[in-house]
């Protein structure tokens, strides 16, 4: 239990990196001023032998105990007490690749873009590219289920997991695997999404591909949005099998740049796969890197609604602070949705999947727009996780919320999420992990309001805004989280039927007795 | 290093219990109701009571002009058991499930794709020391009208790398490598069979990577290896009787159980 040689510090600059992750609540209360509560320590373990020393010295001693990847979770999944150690594990970055087997074993500390170049250098990918890839670990990637750019061909983070090794709250050094004869895949399942509540994670077992050797990519323009929505589930229960498919609503169209009337251009086959396509670019900033305000006010410049742009910025951001009345008049103007596909793999193979995938979206009622909206969005896909701080930075806030449900489900849910916040926020939505059973909405609120507590404050339109989405997306029989994970933000969405609640308690019990493990998430350990 | 087992998340379930039986399959009853199989045809999902057998179910699911991979399995083996036989089929095809658990509790896995949130509670009803059974399940299937079925024939390793590359591809809904022989099925217009039954029957199952060519080679020399390719998974299919299924239940929680499946059922 002796931690002493344990990389360590006490210091308020180590431990104000590792307070928080960027939970958006958070951010509105640290604009207001909130002080930021502190953890006693934080750990570095170069090993899996000190994340155990760490965890039997807090159970002996009864901290509190918060893994902490590169936090830059959405849902207050790190949100330590001023007692609690936390065990930032970004030293644990080892891979080992076995280009035999086609697998790999990733420290949970490995940065996403770090280990995706590594595997590139040997002449794999992951296929997992979660908009977040310079700033988010394999540990945080396995807590949370996370979904990279490329679900719809590689799948989720557990459709890649092969297994896991970590230290539950008991000190024990566990294993889980898929392919284990004595468990089955369920202990494994147990793990995946556990958010640090059941074990610390060191390591994870991903099966990984051969690099595509060309890919291809092109938009869609829908003017009606329900047929881009129909036009997804057809794509995937026909097996075309791309690795992008994303629709984005009309104003989500609309923020996103638009797009432009139909185009012919000729298809483009490219050398290498999407996967690395624009990744060392696309976290750039850029010029064309605008506002929601601005690409609203520029859109009603087009239409010529008022006389001068600049009048027209100030009023469409004076409405972001009267959410009524800028949704009334955003779907007065609002047009069509922008649908992105790509595929990628043997050359040979592209130009006859591509020409099968582009009649499939005619015929669903879409109209070719050419390879420019794809080449745009490779050219921009990790932008959105740095755009945050912006929008509080100019007084307003912004928040996800990513659910999923089944294809019949998708409309009814979209449109109630939507009605429901009409007069607290302005809601846009894309959909960019879908299934052939399902698919997931992606929700991006944003709004204003005045500083402190009343009624019309940001906090109090936040909450409401939180609270009512969260009973629709309930009432229509979604899940609460898709890939964010629950953390403590939506734990009291949460409910278990009693058997549920019986498996999760003793699993609870069972890896983590004395309650040490990120007491909260999940509302884990809370009854 | 101390291997997980769900050992010690059962002895939590149980604790406080002093009394148990052991677990066995054939003494629970799961009774299908009046629905025993609705079908979700928007999601490609059949919805089906846990009591059924593979001949049943397979039966149903082609009169409501469905296929699946399921006529492989034995005849009288029933769906609530797929799980603890066949934990990798029942993973790729379950979508959710209802269930009740050891304490003769109802539990609920949420019904949408990669819906799980936190730990995934299909788990309970998955591997050979299930913490629940199973009393209604959503089922991926295929519609008839959209099964192609295409053969392919070499050596093992060559028909190994093969299936390994529908993996990758992830196009195929499941395909058979049985002796020689890798039979595909995926999206096409023909209107063609679902995979024949076989004999003998497979008795239990366990998951191989399905990005690993070498595994599949050696699982192919010693079973049938049945993959899901548009999921990225993979299993071998074997006659031995596999691990032994081993939950141990309360005695007044058995009771309970069988009431609460036949209530359920109906």
């Amino acid at each position: 239990m002796d931690t002493a040689n344990i990389p360590q510090s006490d210091g308020a600059l180590d431990r104000r990196m590792v307070a928080t992750d960027l939970w958006p609540r958070r951010l509105l209360e640290r604009r207001e001023g909130d002080t930021v509560v502190l953890p006693a320590k934080v750990f570095w373990p170069r090993h899996i032998e000190d994340v155990q020393r760490v965890i039997q010295a807090a159970r002996a001693h009864g901290w509190p105990v918060v893994p902490y990847g590169a936090g830059s979770g959405v849902c207050a999944g790190v949100s330590p007490t001023d007692r609690a150690v936390v065990l930032d594990v970004k030293r644990l970055d080892e891979l080992r690749i076995d280009p035999l087997r086609r697998e790999c074993w990733a420290g949970a500390g490995l940065m996403g873009e770090r280990l995706e170049r590594q595997l590139n250098a040997r002449g794999f990918t992951l296929g997992h590219f979660p908009s977040s890839i310079y700033c988010s670990t394999v540990g945080g990637w396995v807590a949370a289920r996370s979904a990279g750019q490329l679900s719809s061909r590689y799948g989720k983070i557990e459709d890649l997991l092969l297994g896991v090794r970590g230290v539950n709250g008991r000190g024990d050094i566990i294993e889980a695997h898929l392919d284990d004869d004595r468990t089955g895949p369920a202990a494994l399942r147990f793990l995946v999404g556990s958010e640090g509540a059941l074990c610390v994670f060191t390591a994870a077992r991903f099966r990984i591909h051969p690099v595509a050797e060309a890919r291809w990519m092109r938009g869609f323009r829908f003017d009606v949005f329900e047929d881009g929505v129909r036009a997804l589930r057809t794509v995937l229960q026909r097996g075309h099998a791309p690795s992008v498919l994303r629709l984005y609503d009309p104003l989500d169209t609309l923020v996103a740049g638009g797009l432009a009337a139909a185009d012919d251009a000729p298809d483009v086959i490219e050398d290498g796969p999407i996967s690395a396509a624009g990744l060392e670019r696309s976290g750039k900033e850029g010029d064309d890197e605008l506002s929601v305000t601005d690409r609203i006010a520029e859109h009603l410049d087009r239409l010529a609604l008022f006389d001068k742009p600049r009048a027209t910025r100030r009023i469409v951001g004076g409405f972001m602070g009267r959410p009524l009345i800028a949704n009334t008049l955003i779907d007065r103007v609002l047009g069509h949705a922008k649908l992105i596909v790509g595929i990628e793999g043997a050359r040979d193979d592209l130009e006859v999947r591509a020409d099968k995938l582009k009649a499939a979206l005619i015929a669903a009622g879409g109209q070719d727009a050419g390879p420019a909206p794809g080449a745009k969005w490779l050219l921009h896909r990790h932008r959105v996780s740095y755009k945050m701080a912006r929008a509080f930075a100019a007084g307003g806030w912004v928040d996800t919320m990513e659910v999923a449900t089944s294809h019949d489900g998708v409309v009814p849910l979209y449109r109630a999420v939507r009605e429901a916040l009409r007069d607290v926020a302005m809601v846009m939505c894309h959909f960019s992990h879908a299934y052939v059973d399902g698919c997931s909405l992606y929700f991006t609120f944003a709004g204003g309001g005045h500083a402190g507590n009343g009624p019309r404050s940001a906090k109090a339109r936040y909450d409401a805004a939180w609270r009512r989405a969260l009973l629709t997306v309930k009432a229509h029989g979604a899940t609460v989280s898709h890939h964010h994970g629950v953390g403590r933000s939506k734990r009291n969405a949460l409910e278990h039927a009693p058997g549920a609640r019986a498996v999760l308690d003793a699993l609870k019990r069972a890896h983590d007795p004395d309650g040490i493990l990120n007491p909260g998430v999940l509302g884990l350990g809370t009854r | 290093m101390r291997r997980l087992t769900l050992d010690d998340i059962a002895l939590c379930l149980r604790a406080g219990e002093s009394a148990a039986v052991l677990f066995d399959p054939a003494q629970v009853t799961v009774v299908p109701g009046d629905a025993p199989c609705t079908t979700q045809s928007a999601d490609q999902l059949l919805d089906v009571d846990a009591g059924l057998t593979m001949a049943e179910l397979t039966e149903t699911a082609r009169a409501a002009g469905y296929r699946t991979p399921l006529s492989l399995l034995p005849d009288g083996l029933r769906v609530f058991e797929l799980g603890w036989r066949f934990p990798f089929v029942a993973e790729a095809l379950f979508h959710s499930v209802s269930a009740v658990t050891c304490d003769g509790e109802p539990l609920h896995s949420p019904r949408a794709p990669r819906s799980a949130v936190g730990p995934d509670l299909l788990g309970a009803v998955l591997g050979p020391h299930p913490l629940a059974v199973a009393t209604r399940v959503r089922l991926r299937a295929m519609p008839q009208s959209h099964c192609q079925r295409t053969t392919h024939r070499g050596s093992a390793a060559e028909l190994a790398a093969r299936l390994c590359g529908l993996v990758h591809k992830g196009a195929a809904r499941w395909a058979l490598l049985d002796e020689g022989v890798l039979h595909v099925v995926g999206v096409g217009t023909a209107q063609a069979p679902a995979l024949d039954a076989l004999r003998p029957p497979p008795m239990s199952g366990r998951a191989v990577s399905g990005s690993d060519a070498l595994a599949l080679e050696q699982a192919a020399r010693t079973g049938r290896v049945l993959a899901f390719p548009y999921l990225g998974r993979a299993g071998v299919l074997r006659t031995d009787p596999g691990p032994a299924v081993g939950l141990a239940l309360p005695a007044a929680a058995a009771a309970t159980l069988v009431a609460a499946t036949a209530q359920e059922g109906a």
